[in-house]
């Protein structure tokens, strides 16, 4: 198993709320500001956007690294942040 | 670049003569009426200054026509003709326009958004008609307001952050046309805007309430209250607090009316204080009138849970108790007892980590106290032990030293 991040973990254990996009796992703050000036400010629009591709894993990461130009380590991360939040929460 | 009238006869003729001269407009031969050159004046000179006139008509058109030429006409137009300040205001703050805001790339478009001080989400393919219509909307408005629009600073919607919520939460509010609205699916901020004190006190109560319902044992709506809690976790956030709420109402009477006596006395088994005031409350509830309900539910509320947050919007997130016997987790009847020091426990542990969590629930409440198992394992096993040590193994006959006496009296194992 992984052994995931005090960051992953912060973000996982509880609602969002109204966290910053930085927040999640494998933003930085560099791809955050990219995310932001965009308009994915807050950490509930990128998962908004997971959701909208069905949480899929492949297609966000996709999504993360073309778009905004994150490597697959942090698109990766990215993703089982969000998703196993969702599976937390949702 | 000299502005151009909007109303050229106030020139005299060999002004406006002069002007179209110098604009290379080509005179009629000879003397002519004032009106001739008015009219070549306005035809010529100023259609110039402001195209955006001209192509105001096709404003919310969606086809790709003379606008588009004209708009890039204005926008190139539209730096030097901003210095003019003693004409009307239309034809400076038309210029501001884009005039077809479908044409507007995505990045110009949230410019123009933020221009009106609206930070919008992200504009991609989902969003971006929303988002043209709003900027219809604004500029509509905006000419109307007059030149003192609140301009705000261009900054990146990353400094927006603060009042990126309640910009959004007004103008999701305030717009009927959003249809898409839905898809921001974890978006709180609409729901702190909208929702005043007693109903968000309703919605706790009635959240609290379900918790407690399902503490309790009676069967026959335990299957229900959990669909419903789940329900109404899913549904609180993001619906009108009132429907979930009218459905709980109707839930609540119909079980207060069947369980009566019984339950009371089961309820008492576990909970004290919180659960006789329920009870109370429950009684009272009936009685009252749904105007007086409320109030006595805020004073309830306040009795009953002393221990939550009072935040300004009523509402403070907790966390979602994981469903119970879904997605393959284990059924424990310990957690449904621990529902109700749960809410208050939540309150003040937000920073613990996931993995500790769970062994922290085991732990915290047991039915029999650890030690006390460990002993009794102990004793038993001790206990066996001497049993098994007083047997005997040797082959000879155990019982020849009473064979000689008798040999009825002692028990065979």
């Amino acid at each position: 198993m992984v052994t995931r991040t005090q960051k992953f973990k912060a973000f996982v254990s509880e609602p969002m709320g109204d966290k910053d996009v930085t927040a999640v796992d494998g933003i930085n703050d560099e791809l955050g500001l990219k995310l932001a000036t965009k308009g994915f400010d807050k950490a509930y629009i990128l998962l908004g956007q997971f959701l909208l591709l069905k949480k899929d894993h492949a297609v966000f990461q996709r999504w993360l690294k073309g778009s905004y130009g994150a490597s697959p380590s942090q698109a990766q991360q990215c993703a089982s942040c969000l998703m196993d939040w969702c599976y937390a929460f949702l | 670049m000299p502005e151009f009238l909007a109303d050229p006869s106030v020139l005299t003729k060999e002004k406006l003569k002069s002007e179209l001269i110098a604009n290379n407009v080509s005179l009629p031969g000879g003397e002519q009426r004032k009106d001739v050159y008015v009219q070549l004046y306005l035809q010529h000179l100023t259609a110039r200054n402001a195209p955006a006139a001209l192509a105001q008509p096709d404003f919310s058109s969606d086809e790709e026509r003379e606008p588009t030429p004209l708009g890039a006409r204005s926008r190139g137009g539209a730096a030097p003709g901003r210095k003019a300040t003693k004409k009307t205001d239309k034809p400076r703050l038309e210029e501001k326009d884009d005039l077809d805001v479908t044409e507007l790339s995505n990045e110009d478009l949230q410019e123009q958004l933020v221009k009106y001080g609206v930070t919008p989400g992200p504009i991609l393919a989902t969003t971006r008609k929303i988002y043209e219509k709003k900027l219809q909307k604004l500029k509509e408005q905006g000419p109307e307001l007059g030149s003192s629009t609140p301009l705000p600073t261009v900054s990146s919607s990353a400094e927006n952050t603060k009042q990126n919520g309640n910009n959004d939460s007004d103008q999701y509010s305030d717009n009927e046309e959003d249809p898409k609205v839905e898809f921001r699916l974890e978006k709180r901020e609409p729901l702190k805007a909208k929702t005043k004190t007693p109903v968000t006190l309703k919605q706790r109560r009635v959240v609290e309430h379900n918790q407690q319902v399902v503490n309790r044992v009676p069967g026959n709506f335990k299957h229900a209250a959990p669909t419903l809690s789940i329900s109404e976790f899913s549904d609180l956030p993001r619906r009108t607090p009132k429907k979930p709420l009218m459905t709980a109402e109707h839930f609540r009477l119909p079980q207060q009316e069947e369980m009566g006596r019984p339950h009371k006395h089961t309820v008492n088994i576990g909970h004290t204080q919180s659960s006789d005031l329920l009870n109370t409350a429950m009684i009272e509830v009936v009685e009252k009138t749904p105007a007086e309900e409320r109030r006595v539910e805020r004073d309830i509320l306040k009795e009953m849970f002393p221990y939550e947050v009072s935040t300004p919007t009523g509402i403070s997130a907790s966390c979602r108790r994981p469903i119970k016997g879904a997605a393959g987790r284990p059924i424990e009847l310990s957690d449904f007892r621990m529902e109700e020091s749960f809410s208050s426990k939540y309150v003040s542990k937000y920073v613990p980590s996931a993995d500790d969590k769970p062994e922290k629930r085991i732990t915290k409440k047991r039915s029999i106290p650890m030690w006390i198992k460990i002993l009794l394992f102990v004793v038993v096993s001790v206990f066996l032990f001497v049993v098994y040590q007083s047997m005997e193994t040797n082959q000879g006959n155990p019982f020849s030293k009473y064979l000689g006496v008798s040999d009825t009296d002692i028990p065979t194992d």
